[in-house]
């Protein structure tokens, strides 16, 4: 059977967020294929140059990329796997594979008029949290006062400008991969500095920002120029822990309405990014929606169903109306 | 969550690494081990199905499986790294 996708979905198949867009672009005629980048050394693939085609051989199935591809919905790649080799340093086999398909994915980026949602480059562009932190108080967000830093003196500063009501996190990647285990860095709120030494100040910066003490976490959802919001909130009679993800109650997602002109902003910051998705964490402190942090590809299936938002539809929608832009041309 | 002490910076001097917190890695563990139902990935409908009593239905549209409704799964299995600039 000879499949010709218009729409793509590069993912993993534990993404149970992309399962949403799935089942929406199933109720969809147009033909989309999911190829979890984990399986990728079992399904026989070729990028043939003259018909410009990438055509992956899968079972009975021929799945041919080529000049009908409209939409890429990109979203965690899941790493292409291969048992251990005998007398082979496991990381470095591993290495090497998933170097090779990351290059053969990334030339899908070879075909013009391709809507990506979000493009690789994109999502990496974003990551680094000091160009948000720019965008974001250049656009005229409200940021909490904030200190990225490997300098003792200066963090000790900062620390006494805030009364020593400190939250410190991770410049990046909070996730270690660890002989002993795998652990994730928090966000962490300190009041006091004596326990450091100097030399793990020194050995990589670190966020240092304002502690928002009776504030409400609200995670805004861009997708295209439409905008989700939802308040999180804990059970009644109980309060969340300064990292709202830590806590182990029911939690409760409430959706809200932003103001227009923080919608307008959240629109802004994504297309600043060359997003089209964009998870964005905001803290408010009365009618002040304080800025966190933008996720290119930030959760959002805890959202579709606990709060009945239509995110997948969002999603859908987007790679569709590329499909629709295409045939306007023609 | 309890904080992890054997990799205090006792031993690494990395300001961070004294908040860290266990988490489920990636690839290490399928996020679907701990299910006592019958689970698999549909190639037709490109999704992931579970086995329950009456037949077999979406694992997005399937009650019994609290842990998809909430963001905190995400973390235990580690994927807030995101792609990590595929593979790099």
């Amino acid at each position: 059977m000879k499949l010709v996708p218009e729409i793509l979905l590069l993912s993993n198949k534990e993404d149970i967020s992309l399962d949403y867009v799935s089942a929406e672009l199933n109720r969809h005629p147009y033909p989309f294929f999911r190829l979890n980048c984990e399986d990728l050394t079992t399904i026989n693939c070729s990028f043939h140059l003259l018909e410009k085609e990438f055509v992956l051989v899968k079972g009975e199935s021929e799945i041919v990329l080529g000049s009908a591809l409209r939409s890429v919905i990109f979203r965690r790649p899941g790493q292409p796997y291969i048992s251990p080799v005998s007398g082979f340093d496991e990381k470095q086999i591993e290495n090497y594979v998933s170097d090779q398909w990351s290059v053969f994915i990334n030339g899908l980026r070879c075909f013009d008029d391709v809507k990506w949602i979000n493009s690789p480059e994109a999502d990496r562009f974003c990551e680094n949290k000091i160009l948000q932190l720019v965008y974001a108080q250049e656009l005229g967000f409200a940021i909490p006062d904030t200190l990225i830093s490997s300098d003792r003196n200066c963090i000790e500063n900062f620390f006494a400008k805030q009364h020593s009501e400190v939250v410190v996190k991770a410049l990046c990647s909070p996730l270690l991969e660890l002989e002993t285990g795998d652990f994730f860095i928090f966000s962490n709120a300190v009041d006091t500095l004596e326990p450091f030494s100097d030399e793990e100040f020194r050995t990589t910066p670190s966020i240092f920002q304002q502690l928002i003490k009776d504030k409400i976490d609200v995670r805004v959802t861009v997708c295209g120029k439409t905008v989700f919001a939802v308040e999180i909130r804990a059970s009644i009679g109980k309060t969340l822990p300064m990292d709202w993800r830590t806590s182990d109650q029911d939690l409760q997602y409430v959706p809200i309405e932003l103001p227009l002109a923080l919608q307008k902003k959240c629109v802004s910051l994504t297309k600043k990014f060359g997003l089209t998705f964009g998870a964005i964490d905001f803290v408010r402190v009365g009618e002040t929606f304080l800025f966190l942090e933008i996720n290119p590809a930030g959760e959002w299936g805890w959202l579709q169903r606990r709060a009945n938002l239509p995110i997948a539809e969002a999603i859908a929608a987007e790679a569709l109306a590329s499909l629709r832009d295409s045939q306007c041309k023609s | 969550m309890s904080k992890v002490l054997d990799i205090s910076t006792k031993k690494v001097p990395i300001l961070l690494f004294r908040f860290t917190t266990p988490c489920r890695g990636r690839q290490k563990q399928s996020l679907w081990s701990e299910s006592s139902h019958k689970v698999r990935y549909d190639e037709c409908l490109q999704l992931t199905v579970v086995c329950g009593d009456n037949g077999e239905v979406p694992a997005i549209e399937f009650e019994s499986l609290p842990h998809l409704a909430t963001k905190k799964n995400d973390i235990e299995k580690g994927e807030d790294n995101k792609d990590r600039g595929m593979w790099s």
